[in-house]
């Protein structure tokens, strides 16, 4: 464990290190963001000063990372406001959309895989194979337009935008987050349903499935019991993969169903050079996709045995 | 390396040609668009009483009864809560530190009241303050405030929280610009303060009136601007006290009970920021705010229509920069008046608002400004008139050679079909305009380096004349048409000097008919940002001033609360 917290470090380090530089070479000027295009020399200079914009590269992310280690990880350019709290305002909401999004598309995927594994080939197969096709080739913006206008604005059963935090109630924070999570959702349901039904049909050949028919076990419990567990590594890594990713990644379904997350709050960093936030954004995403990762590991070995005793003896 | 007089000029002429671009594009060129033939729309009264005053404002476009000559006018009733879609979210508050896009403008004048506002013609007029009267060369201005006035923390609004609010605006690097020419401030009594200038400035007042440019004109109360977190807690003495602002999610203003006018009718408002147009469209089609703001000409038909069934109701802004084509003047065949003329005499405007959606929502200009500009002044610009400017470059052909020239727009395909008809209504006279698609940066490039021919444009026009300046006179580096001319320099720089508004008219007047005259652009509609409105939130097109006299309800995409109301 110590050495995959060492990794961690490690990785925070190289990418904090590494978008600090980028953002430099990044066209713009954070002091024209900041006090606009009519501003004085002199005024600029002194901004830059305030800023320490002019000094070294190399010393500003050591003073970024002198403050990032005691949690204080600088003050937004734009905003002034303590870029740490803006970020815990905000990473709550993504948290919550990317976990709900996931949880639809694996009550989705999961029976769409086992229907079509269970009958390779057959109409079944190649009407879900066909419909995950379409939902891998249909954008999340149309989906999200699509499913306003008739969920929304035709249905009236959900509002078009907006998030209703969890202290208003759990029905209406649920309510505000399922159409945006149901529209991240479906690219997800036909990726993790393609690759679980791989994994499924190959879980049905082995000789333990075999022998668990032979026994007279029904369908239902020798996918349960016997095939799911060997055969979700692949799902997991996969689900750990785009949770990490999706964390910062959610900044076109947070602009159309107006959403006061992580992503909005990046693009918005981008676009108005306030690179104190910008930098603050990427340590989230950064964490959230090593240890979501880190998760979908330590999953390996609880998932399947062998992986557990492969480790055990390693060490 | 660029110098800052460079990038300030490259970044007036990119606002210039987005604008253009942008204004040209409002239409939309959705092939399954809704059809956007409005019916007429009327400038009669509007149909509700403000609570405090008389009602007659004919700036604003009132489509809410079908019949306003009929139906008694129903009265405003207190009480009700609405929630406001915005464009985007601001970084604060504070109109000292905060620079608001009018989605700011918007929140701010429920909260803020600002010195001056717009009378319905587009003129300011003193608002918080009783009166700002300039000396006879507008070296110094006398500001004086109404008694009573309190901020939403009891703080009185006198003389001396003008001036923390203006050294507020001149400390700041970003806004002092606003008030470049501030020199002194007197506080001469408790509601009296005198500000000398360093140099004539007769259009002080506009940047008193509280939008884009202007946010020297808010008043917050002095233990907000103290507060290093006074923009996450704004405090002014407008119609609404702030409550709560989740950022990216919400804002919150309650009614003001204690406003120094009648208060507001609505008991809340809730400001949403929505930045995708779609969703916020499909948001008010959906009941879930009921107010919001486009420049949509298709939207703005579709719910023109709407208003016919008293399920909208739709308040048009005021004429903001227009549709334009901007000449080179300094290049053959457009250095000849006869082609210009001919040119702008060629198209017929109505097949260009057809193409953008904008049938019953642009309206023709005739000079820089619109009609019912407080500004506009008549001069011989001329009408369509394809035979008169058929026989206009028949003559010029007779005696120079044939009228050719590059046509300049951006790539953008629903722009370059726009150009396409500007090509043939020219073809009917005689002229062969080559449309030249490049890039917006290549387009900037080519206007600053004066290698233009005929180009769409923007950003001209519009608003107060003065702001026109740098585009008319001579020698601002700016002047993209090349037409020069000492008779508007001197107009220009007494508009500009002179305090009265009705003497600035008169300077004004005389460069639009110069203008006219001598046609260097080509105005070719009216662009204008409306408040759209649910059927029974009324009361947007009645803002009134203190005096009872009608303001302007929509400037920009910026609109007033105050006089809102909720129909039960």
């Amino acid at each position: 464990m110590s050495r995959r917290i060492l990794r961690l470090l490690a990785v925070l380090v190289a990418v904090t290190a590494a978008s600090f530089s980028m953002v430099s070479l990044l066209p713009g000027d954070t002091v024209t963001a900041v006090l606009g295009e009519r501003a004085s020399e002199e005024d600029r200079a002194a901004a830059r000063e305030e800023l320490h914009l002019d000094d070294p590269l190399p010393v500003r992310y050591a003073r970024w990372v002198g403050g990032a280690v005691t949690g204080d990880l600088g003050i937004s350019y734009r905003t002034r406001q303590p870029v740490a709290e803006a970020l815990g305002q905000r990473i709550g909401v993504t948290l919550e959309l990317v976990l709900l999004s996931q949880l639809i598309a694996l009550a989705l995927a999961i029976p769409m895989a086992v229907l079509s594994a269970l009958r390779p080939g057959s109409w079944l197969d190649r009407t879900l194979s066909g419909t995950q096709l379409a939902m891998l080739a249909t954008p999340t913006f149309l989906v999200a337009i699509a499913l306003i206008a008739i969920f929304a604005v035709k249905l009236g059963w959900f509002a078009t935008t907006g998030y209703v935090p969890l202290g208003d109630g759990l029905f209406a924070n649920l309510k505000s987050l399922l159409l945006p999570s149901l529209a991240l959702a479906l690219e997800q349901v036909a990726l993790y349903a393609r690759v679980l039904r791989t994994d499924l049909i190959a879980t049905f050949d082995q000789d333990f499935i075999w022998h668990a028919r032979a026994k007279g076990n029904s369908t239902g419990r020798i996918v349960l019991r016997h095939a799911m567990r060997p055969s979700s590594i692949g799902l997991v890594t996969l689900a750990g993969i785009t949770l990490g990713r999706m964390i910062g990644g959610t900044v076109l379904v947070e602009t159309i169903f107006a959403l006061p997350g992580l992503g909005r709050f990046t693009i918005d960093a981008i676009n108005n050079r306030d690179f104190m936030a910008l930098q603050g954004a990427v340590v989230v995403m950064t964490v959230g996709f090593v240890v979501l990762n880190l998760v979908a590991d330590l999953l390996h070995g609880v998932i399947d045995p062998r992986i557990r005793a492969q480790r055990m003896a390693a060490r | 390396m660029m110098t800052r007089s460079s990038r300030q000029r490259r970044a007036a002429v990119a606002l210039a040609l987005t604008a253009g671009m942008i204004a040209a594009s409002c239409g939309g060129n959705d092939p399954d668009a809704v059809t956007t033939t409005a019916p007429a729309v009327t400038t009669a009264a509007p149909d509700t009483t403000a609570p405090d005053a008389g009602t007659d404002t004919t700036a604003a476009v009132d489509t809410t009864a079908p019949d306003t000559t009929a139906a008694p006018a129903p009265q405003p009733v207190a009480g009700g809560s609405i929630t406001v879609g915005l464009i985007g979210e601001s970084t604060g508050f504070n109109p000292t530190v905060d620079a608001w896009a009018d989605s700011g403008h918007v929140v701010a004048h429920a909260i803020f009241d600002s010195l001056a506002a717009y009378d319905a013609t587009g003129k300011p007029v003193p608002y918080l303050a009783e009166s700002i009267t300039p000396n006879a060369d507008s070296t110094a201005w006398t500001i004086v405030l109404r008694p009573g006035i309190s901020f939403h923390n009891g703080e009185p609004l006198n003389a001396d929280a003008v001036r923390a609010n203006f050294q507020a605006i001149l400390n700041s690097a970003q806004f002092k610009d606003q008030l470049a020419l501030v020199s002194t401030m007197t506080v001469v009594d408790d509601l009296t303060l005198e500000v000398a200038m360093s140099a004539p400035w007769g259009t002080f007042m506009n940047v008193l009136t509280g939008e884009t440019g202007a946010q020297a004109g808010y008043m917050a109360a002095p233990a907000m601007l103290a507060d290093p977190n006074g923009g996450r807690n704004p405090i002014g003495t407008g119609p609404f006290v702030f409550q709560e602002w989740v950022p990216d999610s919400q804002l919150t203003v309650v009614r003001n009970d204690a406003y120094w006018q009648a208060p507001a009718w609505l008991d809340s408002v809730t400001f949403k920021p929505i930045p995708d147009s779609t969703s916020r469209k499909a948001a008010f089609d959906a009941g879930d705010i009921q107010l919001y703001t486009t420049g949509s000409t298709k939207d703005i038909g579709e719910y023109l229509a709407q208003a016919e069934a008293g399920t909208a109701n739709v308040t048009l802004g005021s004429a903001s920069s227009p549709d334009m084509v901007l000449f080179n003047t300094t290049v053959a065949p457009l250095d000849d008046v006869r082609v210009r003329r001919a040119l702008a005499m060629a198209i017929d405007v109505n097949r260009l608002y057809e193409y953008l959606e904008g049938v019953g929502v642009k309206e023709p200009m005739h000079g820089p400004y619109a009609d019912d500009s407080f500004w506009f002044a008549e001069s011989n610009y001329p009408d369509f008139d394809p035979e008169g400017a058929k026989a206009l470059i028949d003559e010029y052909v007779a005696e120079k050679g044939a009228v050719e020239f590059e046509f300049a727009g951006n790539q953008d395909p629903f722009l370059v079909s726009y150009q396409e008809l500007f090509q043939a209504m020219w073809a009917d006279i005689g002229v062969t305009a080559d449309i030249v698609s490049r890039a917006q940066s290549e387009n900037i490039s080519a206007v600053l380096s004066g290698a233009h021919q005929v180009i769409l444009w923007g950003g001209i026009g519009g608003g107060d004349p003065d702001k026109d300046y740098q585009y008319f006179h001579s020698g601002t580096g700016l002047n993209f048409s090349g037409y020069t001319s000492p008779t508007i320099d001197a107009a220009m720089e007494k508009g500009r000097a002179l305090g009265d508004p009705e003497a600035r008219k008169e300077q004004y007047a005389i460069v639009q008919q110069e203008l006219g005259e001598q046609m260097p652009y080509i105005f070719t509609g009216t662009n204008r940002l409306s408040a759209i409105a649910a059927g029974n939130l009324l009361g947007i097109d009645a803002f009134t001033l203190p005096d009872g006299t009608p303001g302007q309800p929509v400037t920009g995409a910026i609109y007033y609360l105050k006089d809102a109301w909720l129909q039960q």
